[in-house]
């Protein structure tokens, strides 16, 4: 039976439905639960698009001629198609709109997602950079990419005229659900916001000829078109990944590092057996590279060398430390690059695909001083707020170790304000190296006990939170 | 008494300094300082009572009672009902000394709105954390609560013969947000 204007009117009614149960609860949008303004950008964009694409449509369907579905019923059917094209859109933002939701004020860290923020708005061309953050059932954390729902505004704006913008320097990234309260633990979202500074800055393109170049040089012959595209896109992939780390490392320091130990659980690991009856350090059982990210041995490493250096300079205000997470990066950073591997697979052919991932992965090697180039040109001018760690490492702790928030420390009778840097750093190596004193500190409390631990792990947690919130206020 | 060590920007701590026993005060503080009282302005945190299902609370019971956490922004306000209550926090972080205690009263101009803002007031030495206040609004209009806004006098009294202490101890150390009281054991539902 042709498609008519009856079945072409359900269709745009069902839509209309559809867009109404996934944008109304961005209309309720009120008082309580409170949203940042980014998240509140974030819906009123989803708001105006859904108001522009239900006038779309009913404009649309009035339009149609009932006549011409039986004079030329395949034209008619094509043009039609537009009500299925719209809905397949908004099945894309469907799944974004309850994740934002979930993620209220009380629902996420805030006062770090600001204090971070205002850190990289001091970038040069991000002043105005926000970040929109949404839940994920994953427990991961990650970035949804700006461009790709610029692109997705502008194929709605292909269809829906009136389809608005989607704000720019909006970024949104993602937490998992159950951390939403934790510290420590979500500075891992520094880099998420690397990827966005990253796709924003349009970095893959400056370092593309470079990959390029070096994949060219690390083949003796020429690899076949669809090889040399495969293996210029995971170069690619892992130089953003490392990028995004670095930066995380200078927007916020160690703690980063911290952060991913603490995520993937790498701080206890076995160590490893080596073929001449020697051991390797634990670390170098996480020796493997994958498609979408280098190995997590290899970022630990990278991380250290990093630190050392003389752009941040933070490695050797916190290498003294007692804590297991140091020994573990002090060890990443002393494999040899002989032991990573990468043994993914898209050819037919072993030994040829054991030579496309040799070439592949010297390559990356081969491009790592471009990328660290790259962090510099971005922070250019931004210091890593090192030496004021170095200089408020020691009251901060104290503070914490007196159950006291260190938004304001006084030093030789002047009270100063720290900035956001120190206070996590101070507070994250707290953390992990002088619970105990605090512990001891707690009538009645012992250092044994777990539930103690996690109580006061807590309250640190907490007060370096009511810390950020009083520094960026 | 001396009136040192009270005081910091917008949102910041206010406690007296050294951090450990030592009962010198910090002077560097320059904030709304009284003659007689230092000022404390509100929180953004809330914690709403839910009305219960049984006819009344034992309050010397734990009690399943749930409360809903609120979290008003900076530039947003929180509008009280007539006859509601609610638990809230000070902005000021304090830090008591050993030897110092204090009580918190109403600001006169908020108390001339018949909103009650503390009926606890008791601030022990060695305190330390954001000090949740039980406000009430016994009258008869909504009122608008603006976090930020100054809300509470703080006085403090020196105590004769003080004992340091070695160890902190107390009911609540250290909150940052209002609590419930550790009696009733009460859930707390995060969202409305």
């Amino acid at each position: 039976m042709p498609v008519g204007i009856d079945q072409v009117r359900h269709d745009a009614a069902s839509l209309y439905q559809f867009i109404d149960s996934i944008a109304s609860d961005c209309q309720r949008i009120e008082q309580y639960p409170s949203y940042t303004k980014p998240s509140k950008l974030f819906f009123t964009y989803i708001h105006d698009l859904a108001f522009a694409t239900k006038a779309y449509v009913a404009d649309f369907v009035n339009s149609l001629d009932p006549a011409s579905a039986v004079a030329d019923p395949q034209d008619f059917y094509s043009r039609t198609q537009v009500i299925r094209t719209l809905r397949m859109s908004w099945f894309e933002l469907h799944n974004w709109v309850k994740p934002a939701l979930d993620a209220d004020t009380l629902h996420f860290p805030f006062s770090l997602v600001k204090a971070l923020t205002a850190r990289l708005q001091s970038l040069a061309g991000f002043k105005n950079a926000e970040f929109a953050v949404l839940h994920s059932t994953q427990l991961n954390y990650f970035q949804i990419g700006a461009r790709q729902f610029r692109d997705f505004a502008q194929e709605i704006g292909q269809i829906v005229p009136s389809a608005p913008p989607f704000p720019s320097n909006l970024g949104i990234i993602a937490l998992p659900y159950s951390q939403s309260s934790n510290t420590f633990l979500n500075i891992a979202l520094a880099h998420e916001m690397g990827h966005f500074v990253f796709q924003e800055r349009n970095e893959a393109a400056r370092l593309t000829s470079y990959v390029l170049a070096e994949i060219q040089r690390a083949a003796a012959q020429p690899l076949a078109n669809l090889d040399f595209v495969w293996s210029k896109d995971r170069v690619l992939q892992w130089c953003e990944e490392i990028y995004c780390d670095l930066f995380a490392l200078w927007l916020i320091g160690p703690s980063f590092s911290f952060a991913f130990i603490e995520l993937f659980a790498y701080s206890r690991l076995a160590p490893r057996a080596t073929q001449s009856g020697g051991t390797l350090a634990p670390i170098a059982s996480l020796s493997a590279f994958y498609d979408s990210h280098p190995a997590p041995a290899f970022r630990l490493g990278e991380h250290v060398r990093f630190l050392k250096s003389p752009d941040v300079d933070w490695w050797d205000k916190i290498e003294s430390g007692t804590s297991h997470y140091l020994q573990l990066l002090s060890e990443a950073e002393a494999l040899p690059q002989s032991i990573f591997g990468f043994s993914t697979s898209h050819q037919q052919s072993q030994q040829y695909q054991t030579d496309l991932n040799s070439i592949t992965l010297r390559a990356f090697w081969g491009v790592m001083d471009r990328i660290r180039d790259a962090i510099s040109s971005t922070f250019a001018g931004v210091s890593s707020e090192s030496n004021l760690f170095k200089q408020l490492r020691e009251p901060i702790s104290e503070y914490l170790s007196y159950g006291v928030v260190p938004s304001r420390i006084v030093l030789e009778g002047n009270a100063i304000t720290p900035s956001v840097a120190p206070v996590v750093n101070a507070a994250h190596l707290f953390y992990l190296e002088q619970l105990d004193t605090l512990i001891n500190r707690i009538r009645g409390a012992q250092v044994e006990c777990l539930d103690c631990r996690a109580l006061w792990s807590e309250r640190v947690e907490m007060w370096t939170s009511k810390a950020l919130e009083d520094i960026t206020a | 008494m001396d009136k040192q060590g009270f005081g910091g920007h917008y949102g910041l701590n206010v406690y007296p300094f050294k951090i450990d026993n030592s009962q010198t005060l910090d002077d560097a503080y320059k904030r709304p300082v009284e003659p007689d009282s230092i000022d404390l302005r509100l929180g953004s945190h809330f914690l709403f009572p839910r009305v219960p299902a049984q006819a009344a609370i034992d309050i010397r019971k734990k009690s399943s009672q749930s409360d809903i956490s609120v979290h008003v922004p900076n530039g947003d306000q929180l509008i009280l009902a007539a006859h509601q209550t609610v638990l809230g926090v000070t902005l000021e972080f304090l830090k008591m000394p050993y030897d110092v205690s204090g009580q918190i009263l109403t600001k006169s101009s908020i108390a001339r709105t018949f909103m009650v803002i503390e009926t606890a007031p008791w601030v022990h030495p060695n305190y330390r954390g954001c000090l949740t206040l039980e406000i009430a609004n016994v009258s008869n209009s909504a009122l608008t609560l603006h976090p930020g806004m100054a809300i509470g006098q703080l006085i403090l009294m020196q105590i004769e013969d003080p004992e340091p202490l070695d160890s902190l101890a107390g009911t609540y150390i250290g909150p940052i947000r209002p609590e419930a009281p550790l009696n009733l054991k009460r859930h707390t539902h995060e969202t409305v």
